[in-house]
């Protein structure tokens, strides 16, 4: 079930599936975005203009798996980042970690 | 048009942020209304703390890297929300941080955001296209 895994149980197996294309996705699909339903290993790759393109290759994927968790790569750029935080979300982000790492 | 007010960012009255209300819908259609901070050093859509995610009941998307101000990558849980935004339901994605309720760029694309800077003063978000 969906809610059994984790958030680095997701992080890690969408990179063991992205490894096993990484072949196929860096020979057709240089720069583009992939994103992976880490349960079926389907996945759905597109041209990456923003937070927006991931919003519509995912919902194109759970339009076939309703039940996809996802994992999303930027093909032969390295880590993809979803977003860039500001300022502000980071000292927040970073101050609440302290707070966990101390409770 | 959206309306919203600049109030301090601070419990102490330090610091201005700019505030607008909006429409919140989940799977199951619940619906709230929630005050969050316009950041436009944010490049995503929307950012809330996971107990308003749970308690809306958004949709979980996956996990999504995010990068913080200093370079760090770390990751995040992504949920699937609507917005009504402009009058209109708008899909965009969620990322769960334990702050601030917050929206950011993605969400003002479009838009022209005039924020009068004193505590008081007024936020406005119009719809706007880029001239021809």
């Amino acid at each position: 079930m969906a809610e059994e895994l984790t958030g680095p149980e997701i992080a890690t197996l969408g990179r063991k599936i992205y490894e096993g294309i990484r072949e196929e996705m860096e020979a057709n699909h240089w720069g583009e975005l992939v994103v992976i339903d880490v349960h079926s290993g389907d996945y759905e790759v597109g041209e990456y203009k923003g937070p927006r393109s991931d919003l519509g290759l995912t919902k194109r994927l759970s339009e076939r798996r309703p039940e996809a968790l996802t994992w999303a790569e930027m093909v032969g750029k390295g880590r993809y980042s979803f977003a860039q935080l500001s300022t502000r979300q980071t000292m927040e982000y970073l101050a609440s970690k302290t707070k966990d790492a101390n409770d | 048009m959206i309306n919203g007010e600049v109030r301090p960012a601070h419990d102490d009255g330090t610091g201005l942020e700019a505030r607008i209300m909006v429409h919140v819908v989940g799977a199951s259609r619940v619906f709230r209304t929630l005050e969050v901070v316009v950041d436009t050093g944010y490049t995503g859509w929307m950012s809330l703390p996971e107990p308003i995610i749970n308690d809306i009941g958004l949709d979980y998307m996956g996990i999504r890297p995010a990068t913080l101000a200093n370079g760090q990558t770390v990751p995040t849980a992504a949920y699937n929300a609507g917005l009504l935004w402009h009058g209109r339901p708008v899909d965009v994605v969620v990322q769960a941080l334990n702050n601030k309720p917050m929206v950011g760029a993605e969400l003002l694309a479009y838009c022209r955001l005039t924020v009068d800077w004193w505590d008081g003063g007024e936020v406005v978000i119009e719809e706007r296209m880029p001239a021809a």
